[in-house]
């Protein structure tokens, strides 16, 4: 596991750019923290990264944004789902397996759901700790599979945020 | 006075025009791009080159599944809206019983199948019997290699057709025995199937509903228990 620190909604966005960095198309990112955490600002900053020009914004009611880059991007939020079986409604493993890169908000409510392999990344905020004066992030990092194992290692030399 | 007959259940964009004993012409790509974008300018082309007018069609067959869950929308809303804006008559065609009926051989197993995902596939079998195709098996979700293995337990040839039949060919070749793996012009969908099986359809005197036709999704079945259990069944 990798551990980074943000202490301000720019460094979250730029964390962001880092991944851009090392993600490609077919890739999975599976992003955890509660709300206000930054997990937008993070997808925000990826975008950007990758060249996206449309805006976005976390997918909370629409449930998938579909982002035009170099490649496709599935930006997920599975905040308002219930059940797995949505998860088929809305097409959720055609897309995860596509050519596309998938990014998963609230991936953890439905673990078993997820592909076998994927870069979960968790954020935490210190907010609460410090009457929201305090804008520092933690973001873990962790790998499941042998590629993503080697994306770890990418981030690890390329991103100034390393704790 | 010919039928649209149009298949998006995978990557394959297959459209067609054909009457009843003749196919006038099909435009069947198998590229990346999304359906939304070629769906409807290939319709298009294919009646201009055709030299069909939008009054001269007499109906729409579509592929309605199981297939891929984004094609299948927008093959069946574009269906829906020419049928209901021409007021003709539209057929839902299932998509494994369309690749069967493209490939009429009789004395073998035909084995359509396409992804449904996590190395499952939508599976379902046919026999020809005497010029008539036969459903053997109906369409299930179940692992790919599994399914294979079972198909090789077979005393007949069998022949493997669909998206997961190319996605798993090594795995067809090094099972081998009596699985045989389709030509790529047969392996993938071809709209002049669903227009043919189609044409079967209307002549048997079907006819769907443009509102209430749904695709035909096998899991749909699995999703409605789980909101069941979790919602409690409405009384």
């Amino acid at each position: 596991m990798l551990e980074f620190k943000t202490t301000s909604p720019e460094e979250t966005s730029a964390f962001g750019k880092c991944l851009a960095k090392i993600l490609s198309a077919g890739k999975v990112v599976c992003l955890v923290g509660d709300l206000g955490a930054g997990k937008t600002l993070l997808v925000q900053g990826l975008a950007e990264g990758l060249g996206i020009a449309d805006s976005v914004h976390s997918p909370t009611f629409t449930i998938l944004n579909v982002y035009e880059g170099r490649f496709p991007v599935y930006h997920f939020d599975l905040y308002r789902l219930e059940n797995a079986g949505e998860l088929f409604d809305i097409g959720f493993y055609e897309y995860t397996e596509a050519d596309g890169l998938s990014i998963i908000e609230w991936a953890d409510k439905f673990p078993e759901e997820l592909p076998d392999e994927y870069l979960w990344i968790e954020i935490r905020s210190n907010y609460e700790n410090n009457e929201g004066s305090v804008e520092e992030r933690v973001l873990q990092v962790r790998a499941l599979g042998a590629t993503y194992e080697q994306l770890c290692e990418e981030l690890k030399q390329t991103c100034q945020f390393l704790r | 006075m010919p039928i649209l007959a149009i298949d998006t259940a995978t990557l394959v964009s297959s459209v067609a025009l054909a009457t009843v004993d003749n196919l006038l012409a099909e435009i069947t790509l198998q590229t990346k791009k999304t359906h939304s974008e070629l769906l409807m300018p290939h319709i298009a082309k294919l009646m201009d080159m055709a030299q069909v007018a939008k009054s001269d069609l007499k109906g729409v067959a579509v592929s309605i599944g199981p297939g891929s869950f984004t094609g299948l929308r927008i093959g069946l809303s574009t269906a829906k809206t020419l049928a209901y804006a021409l007021q003709i008559p539209m057929v839902g065609v299932p998509t494994l019983a369309a690749m069967a009926y493209g490939c009429p051989v009789p004395g073998v197993i035909l084995a359509p199948m396409l992804d449904a995902q996590k190395r499952n596939v939508y599976q379902a079998l046919f026999e020809w019997h005497q010029g008539e195709l036969k459903e053997i098996q109906p369409a299930i979700v179940t692992e790919v290699t599994a399914a294979l293995e079972s198909l090789s337990q077979q005393e007949r040839p069998v022949i493997v057709m669909g998206e997961s039949a190319v996605m798993y060919r090594d795995k067809i070749e090094q099972i081998g025995k009596n699985l045989i793996l389709a030509a790529p012009h047969v392996v993938i969908q071809r709209a002049s199937s669903v227009a043919g099986l189609g044409y079967k359809l209307i002549e048997q005197g079907v006819r769907h509903d443009v509102m209430g036709l749904e695709p035909l999704y096998i899991r749909r079945s699995e999703a409605e228990v789980l909101w069941e259990c979790r919602h409690g069944v409405a009384k």
